[in-house]
């Protein structure tokens, strides 16, 4: 038996969601909050779900370490083909792999670095971080849910710039934006 | 992913094929469709036809096509896709119902005796009718070898 649920309702879902992801990345570290609507399978929160079904297709792959009917629903919503977390565009996790084993992109193509998507059970509960960077007029002190081990591989991805990985931090309704050019220190 | 199914690949393809009006008509004498969630679409797109000359060689593409296409799960749990070629979004949804109705063991005789069997009588109809149609222009080339 078959246990494939809906996805977005309506293409105007994905424009909506690709819209908080603008605004996520143009503005990181603050926490944005996606309409209701989508119910995706269990092992995957809304926020995951919306962004994976906004941005992953047919021409990205895609790496995710979820229960089998999560994984079929993404393959069959996106039709993005599955890969191992180091070869793949988008990466979802529930717990930060080592940011250097993920895809880079080049210095020619920094693009094709990949997105971590850490599904998280919340965003407020962390670490003191100052942010800074593109995007913030001033320095931006906030909580973030991450790792010291986190925090050094980003200060060591920052090294290498373009090249790098841009983070997006999900947790229920609400994601967060990391873009690579960002500097992260513990506050 | 999923093993090939030949007989469910049969229908889709008699479905898609087959005008609307024909199936509606034939579905009037059929038994209600269950009730059903729309799992993705309908929605309209393009795929690319490829072929290949003479049934070998490298494959081309030969032109794009609109196509619409919906997929639904049903009351009884059963995923049902339609596609369909053009725009009718409300026919690939209704081959999807279809779709999903005639993998239930249970509902699949009955479709099958008010729907697919008159459908695939109309289709062998509609076939000989055009080869009859064509074998009256057919030329038959001989040489002087073969006439010895």
């Amino acid at each position: 038996m078959n246990t494939l649920t809906p996805g977005f309702a309506s293409p105007l879902d994905a424009q909506a969601c690709f819209r908080a992801l603008l605004t996520a990345f143009g503005d990181p570290g603050r926490a944005i909050t996606l309409a209701d609507g989508l119910a995706p399978p269990a092992g995957l929160s809304i926020a995951a779900a919306a962004v994976l079904l906004t941005l992953a297709d047919a021409t990205t792959t895609l790496a995710a370490d979820l229960p089998a009917p999560a994984l079929h629903w993404l393959g069959f919503h996106t039709g993005a083909p599955f890969t191992t977390p180091e070869a793949a565009e988008f990466c979802l996790a529930g717990s930060a792999p080592p940011l250097a084993s993920l895809r880079q992109g080049s210095e020619t193509a920094p693009e094709h670095g990949a997105t971590l998507i850490l599904d998280l059970p919340d965003l407020d509960t962390g670490r003191r971080c100052r942010l800074s960077g593109p995007g913030l007029a001033a320095p931006r002190e906030t909580t973030l849910p991450l790792p010291a081990a986190f925090l050094a591989d980003w200060a060591e991805q920052r090294l290498q710039a373009p090249r790098g990985v841009d983070v997006l931090l999900c947790a229920g309704r609400r994601l967060l934006a990391l873009p690579r050019s960002l500097a992260i220190e513990a506050a | 992913m999923n093993a090939p199914q030949p007989a469910r690949a049969a229908w889709l393809g008699l479905l898609a094929r087959s005008p609307r009006g024909a199936i509606e008509a034939r579905l009037a004498d059929a038994p209600a469709l269950p009730g059903f969630v729309r799992l993705r679409g309908p929605e309209i797109g393009m795929s690319m036809v490829r072929g290949r000359a003479g049934g070998g060689g490298a494959a081309f593409n030969l032109g794009e096509m609109t196509i619409a296409r919906c997929s639904i799960r049903d009351e009884d749990g059963f995923v049902g896709h339609g596609y369909v070629a053009g725009r009718d979004g409300d026919l690939a949804e209704l081959i999807a119902r279809l779709d999903a109705a005639l993998q239930n063991a249970a509902r699949h005789p009955a479709l099958h005796a008010a729907l697919l069997a008159p459908l695939a009588a109309d289709e062998a109809t509609r076939r000989a009718a055009d080869e009859a149609r064509a074998a009256g222009t057919e030329v038959r080339f001989f040489t002087l070898a073969t006439m010895r």
